[in-house]
């Protein structure tokens, strides 16, 4: 979930599913499953533009991925990988 | 004498302070990524910081008494009881930094690590020997890493080390108590200013 959010952010905040689906190197059914729950969240939101889907990468997603990397340094510091 | 104990109580109230903070981090890192060594760390910190704080309260408490009754047999007790609850809760901080870094490889390394404590029967030796392990863990893992916070780890716990040898050679003379006691509190500022700097 965290390479999506990631992926999304690279791309300035918002982006396509196709992007996210090579990004963060996920099959299309887990996909779906992941933004299912990142949408419940309020992690990232949905909109259309023409026929596609747009996917946005809310305030608080943002916040998630600050604290996530503080978290990931912190681990890292003591040697363990999330 | 009196001013050596304030020091004392001093840094050791700040490290433990120190130590909850760095539990709590734990903790919170844990409940985002349901990462087991994470926990571990938690549990390790939690303790021994709440050791910490055990010692110092204790230390305030016999001071009282003694102040109060004078010197006392029960006081000696006491006094003795407190180092020993504090060694055991020391042990099961140490042995939960060991799990953590044990866990992280996934493999049974545990076995070496734990030999000492089956072998030795003092708690300042015990410790010591466990430390090795992990300060030796955290020098691999800033070999690989190469970051500023890897190596403020490796800092704090090597100055832990440092400060339980020193505690070991305080029976032979007392001003090595106070140099265990700086060489600790030295340890966890190293580990305040590596939360610091990744809460930037």
């Amino acid at each position: 979930m965290v390479d999506i959010l990631n992926t999304i952010k690279e791309d300035g905040g918002k982006t396509g599913i196709t992007r996210i689906l090579y990004g963060a190197n996920l099959s299309h059914d887990r996909l779906v499953k992941y933004i299912e729950k990142l949408k419940e969240k309020n992690l990232i939101d949905i909109v259309k533009e023409g026929d596609r889907n747009m996917y946005l990468l809310t305030g608080k997603g943002y916040r998630f991925l600050e604290e996530y990397e503080k978290i990931r340094r912190f681990a890292e510091a003591f040697g363990i990988k999330i | 004498m009196a001013s050596i104990l304030r020091s004392d109580l001093f840094m050791e109230s700040a490290s433990a302070i120190i130590s909850l903070l760095v539990a709590y981090y734990s903790m919170k890192a844990y409940k985002l990524t349901e990462n087991r060594s994470l926990m571990h760390l938690y549990y390790g910190f939690s303790i021994l910081g709440t050791g910490m704080f055990v010692r110092v309260f204790s230390l305030i408490y016999v001071v009282m008494i003694m102040a109060n009754m004078g010197g006392s047999r029960n006081i000696l007790g006491l006094t003795y009881t407190i180092g020993v609850i504090y060694g055991i809760l020391r042990i099961m901080a140490y042995g939960f930094f060991i799990i953590a870094y044990t866990e992280r490889k996934k493999t049974s390394t545990i076995l070496p690590a734990i030999f000492p404590i089956i072998l030795n029967p003092y708690f300042e030796l015990i410790e010591i020997t466990m430390l090795i392990y992990v300060v030796i863990q955290t020098l691999i893992n800033f070999s690989e890493k190469r970051n500023i916070n890897a190596m403020l780890v490796l800092i704090a716990f090597s100055l832990l080390l440092l400060s339980h040898i020193a505690f070991a050679f305080s029976i032979i003379n007392l001003r090595f108590y106070m140099v265990g006691h700086i060489l600790q509190f030295t340890a966890f500022l190293s580990m305040l200013i590596m939360l610091i700097r990744i809460g930037r």
